[in-house]
């Protein structure tokens, strides 16, 4: 129990300096990028430099000024959608919060019917999801997507057919790796039935690493979700990083940095955690 | 008692008729671009400009299809004292959207403000500069004139763009005069414009306008996404297709692909001569050679980049105004023909000779330069490989770098780090007025060497001259003239090589009634409020 809580500490220590990192790279390189600063109405020949100069077209604020600004709670006003970021990312986060709840329910019930068809109905029967599997993972998540907005889909499927090649081949091989132990076999040997192997000896041992991957997907999830919704046209919070990052617009950029960074550390940190250092 | 029947029956026969008009639904269209401003006096980019140009009202209007000025909320107006004066005589019982009375105040309170340098309104540059306002007069509510310091040239059109704002409204710019007002909007998504419950403007049954309920603006960035939702009738207006999609579309839906011919917009490719350019002398000397930019312009197949670019959908140009600007279009220049030949001889009479298959300066330095461009427009990316192959025959090697658009406008305006630049000049109106800032030589616009001190060559001189000429100038045919000969001095010197004017392509749903598409913006919503849907669909609020 103690070294869970202590691991847990570390995990909290390390995500918080990790999160902060990423906030300061991704200032950093939008700093650098070239053409920061630049306001695109410079390009407008009928404006002259006088209007432009009064317009403010500023050269950019230094890649310290948002990190500092939001150690203050002051997640500041974006100046690509002319809105403050708290209000965007509030307007945002429901539809995001919605994809992502979706695309994971319908990955991890993809996943599951897919083990369980090779596992406990008939081993024969893994060859299609298999296949499928092979076939998704080959295949880059924004073509996925892109193949989802074309056949009219969510993006919540989208998320899914991004997410299932590898939550099946991961749930699968765990509880396979289950399936060859000498007390699997012992059991088998004397009879004792295939939904007793795998409800006792496949899966209540499994749970832990089952537990660690639920937590890796979601940020597997928050992987997908820029792709899937910029391209799906879906108003959420990928989209937004995904405009933000066109737009290099910096003051929106880094909160959204934050966000996700915050949340795939905290499902790194639940996933460490579950698995009890047996990740594989 | 019969007559008395029928009397009685009017009312409800114009009941019916009112009933037939075509009124209702929601149209839905894209913007390339999250609008940066919603107040009408600071619109400085395209979406902005179509949300104002959906909302405000104005006292004259070009129609976009004839380039004829048309009456809006000035009924009629006249220009005396040789350009420097000009009176309205406002529609009377017009009201802002919130019931607040339009009159002549509101035009002078507008004005005042466009003309505010505080505000520094980009719609109002023109009345700080060449049109500067020395007096208004109101003598009744429904007159005003404007008395200006020196004659102004296409004096009506600066009243095309300048929108009407209420001086009492309590909701300020919220007020407004046009066909709709905005209900909603939610950042990087969408723009809801409804109709304007006061807008003045009857049909010619005397049903009131607009005939939309409302207007839905989605802002989407990626193009193939948005045909993609036109052909599945999410949408049912694209304003600006490029040819492939056009192509496409043409195939699938010949009915729904509009082409209203050579826009305003030129692809354009010009070598950098500034000075302060961190580039060596001896490239800064070929650029500056006129008989080096002639024999590149010569060397380029314009008919080829009209073939493979752009499927045939645009003009070969030979100057900075394309057809589509019926006045000032000088019919007199043909396009340079492709003539390999005559750009060899041009380049050894300049001193460039060639050995093997490369090109060699005077200085035996090999000739080879960089262009510029911006990223991710595929015509252009077609267009700078064509270049490259034509140059090729001279023994001219070009590398192309494609920059996304804030690192091109910081090389372009900033640090000058660049040879050459391949580029479109779009966004621009009819009048040559609006070209201004590419013309004169101090302007940081100047594309090929900007902000000069005085004019670097006798021609760039006379460039500014004829500008400010026909600036100056009230009558339309002196300003013509002024005009053609600028656009001979830039055919001869070639400081900016015209490469062609695409078309203005566009998507029409096939539910859509009403529109009158023009190569001149907004192409299919200049007259918005007469647009209808055939089998009107039905709005979210």
């Amino acid at each position: 129990m103690n070294s869970r809580v202590s691991r847990a500490w570390r995990g909290i220590a390390g995500g918080s300096a990790t999160v902060a990192a990423g906030v300061l790279l991704a200032s950093l390189l939008v700093w650098l990028s070239p053409g920061y600063g630049i306001d695109e109405r410079e390009a407008d020949p009928t404006l002259s430099d006088a209007t432009l100069a009064r317009l403010g077209a500023d050269r950019g604020r230094g890649p310290l000024t948002v990190p500092r600004r939001m150690l203050h709670g002051d997640f500041g006003y974006s100046p690509a959608l002319q809105a403050p970021v708290g209000s965007l990312i509030a307007e945002r986060g429901p539809a995001t919060l919605h994809s992502l709840s979706g695309g994971l329910a319908m990955a991890w019930t993809g996943a599951a019917i897919g083990v369980l068809l090779g596992l406990w109905l008939a081993p024969r029967a893994r060859l299609l999801p298999d296949l499928l599997a092979a076939v998704l993972l080959a295949v880059p998540a924004a073509l996925v997507s892109a193949a989802a907005f074309l056949a009219g889909a969510p993006v919540s499927a989208a998320i899914a057919l991004a997410l299932f090649p590898r939550l099946y081949l991961f749930a699968r091989n765990i509880l396979c790796s289950m399936e060859s132990q000498p007390h699997v076999l012992h059991a088998r040997a004397h009879g004792v039935s295939g939904r007793g192997i795998f409800q006792h000896a496949l899966v209540r041992p499994a749970l832990p690493e089952l537990a660690a991957l639920a937590a890796a997907s979601v940020r597997m999830a928050l992987g997908a979700v820029i792709p899937a919704e910029a391209i799906c046209d879906s108003p959420g919070l990928g989209q937004l990083a995904w405009k933000a990052t066109l737009g290099r617009d910096l003051a929106l950029l880094a909160p959204l940095t934050l966000l996700m960074t915050g949340i795939t550390v905290f499902a790194n940190m639940l996933s460490g955690i579950s698995a009890g250092g047996r990740t594989r | 008692m019969k007559k008395f029947r029928l009397l009685l029956l009017m009312p409800v026969f114009f009941v019916a008729l009112l009933a037939a008009a075509p009124r209702g639904g929601e149209l839905r269209l894209c913007l390339r671009g999250e609008p940066k401003s919603l107040d009408p006096l600071m619109v400085t980019d395209e979406p902005s400009e179509v949300v104002r140009y959906l909302t405000s009202g104005i006292l004259l209007r070009r129609n976009r299809r004839t380039q004829q000025l048309e009456p809006e909320l000035a009924s009629a107006w006249k220009v005396g004292n040789a350009g420097k004066r000009i009176t309205f005589h406002l529609r009377p019982d017009v009201r802002f959207s919130d019931g607040t009375p339009f009159d002549a105040a509101d035009v002078e309170y507008t004005l005042r403000r466009l003309a505010d340098p505080g505000l520094a309104s980009p719609a109002g540059e023109i009345f700080r500069t060449a049109a500067r306002i020395q007096r208004f007069e109101r003598p009744n509510p429904l007159e005003i004139s404007l008395e200006f310091a020196s004659p102004v040239s296409a004096l009506e059109d600066l009243f095309d763009e300048a929108p009407l704002l209420s001086s009492r409204s309590p909701i300020k710019e919220k007020a407004v005069l046009g066909p709709f007002r905005l209900a909603h909007y939610r950042r990087g998504v969408s723009l809801r414009l409804e109709r304007n419950p006061n807008y003045w403007k009857v049909d010619s049954a005397g049903a009131r306008l607009p005939y939309l309920d409302a207007i839905l603006l989605e802002i989407q960035l990626n193009r193939d996404i948005e045909l993609t939702r036109f052909r599945r009738g999410e949408l049912q207006l694209i304003s600006n297709l490029d040819a492939d999609s056009f192509d496409r579309l043409r195939r699938q839906a010949p009915g729904e692909a509009v082409d209203a011919g050579a826009s305003l917009e030129s692809e354009m490719l010009w070598f950098n001569q500034s000075p302060a350019a961190p580039i060596a002398e001896y490239r800064k000397a070929w650029f500056r050679s006129r008989a080096f930019r002639r024999a590149i312009s010569e060397a380029i197949s314009r008919k080829d980049i009209v073939r493979l670019v752009f499927r045939g959908l645009a003009v070969e140009a030979a100057g900075p105004f394309s057809p589509a600007a019926k006045f000032w279009y000088n019919p007199r220049l043909a396009p340079p023909r492709q003539d390999t030949e005559s750009a060899r001889k041009r380049l050894a009479a300049a001193g460039f000779r060639r050995r093997e298959d490369r090109l060699l300066d005077a200085g035996g330095h090999a000739v080879e330069f960089s262009l510029i461009t911006n990223s991710g427009n595929r015509n252009r990316a077609r267009i700078a490989a064509l270049l490259q192959e034509d140059l090729a025959k001279l023994g001219i090697k070009v590398n192309v770098a494609a920059l996304d658009f804030p690192a091109l406008i910081e090389r372009l305006n900033h640090t000058h780090d660049y040879e050459a630049c391949l580029l479109s000049l779009s966004g621009i109106d009819l009048d040559p007025n609006d070209q201004m800032n590419v013309w004169l030589s101090s302007s940081s616009h100047h594309p090929w060497n900007p902000r000069q001190a005085k004019p670097a060559t006798p021609w760039e001189a006379d460039i500014d001259r004829l500008m400010k000429q026909q600036a100056a100038s009230y009558d339309p045919q002196e300003r013509k003239r002024a005009v053609d000969r600028l656009q001979e001095i830039v055919y001869e010197q070639a400081p900016v090589i015209y490469l062609v004017h695409p078309y203005a392509l566009m998507a029409v749903g096939a539910s859509v009634r009403g529109t009158e598409p023009s190569a001149l913006k907004p192409r299919l919503l200049w007259n918005a409020e007469r647009l209808y849907l055939e089998r009107p669909v039905a709005g979210k609020q």
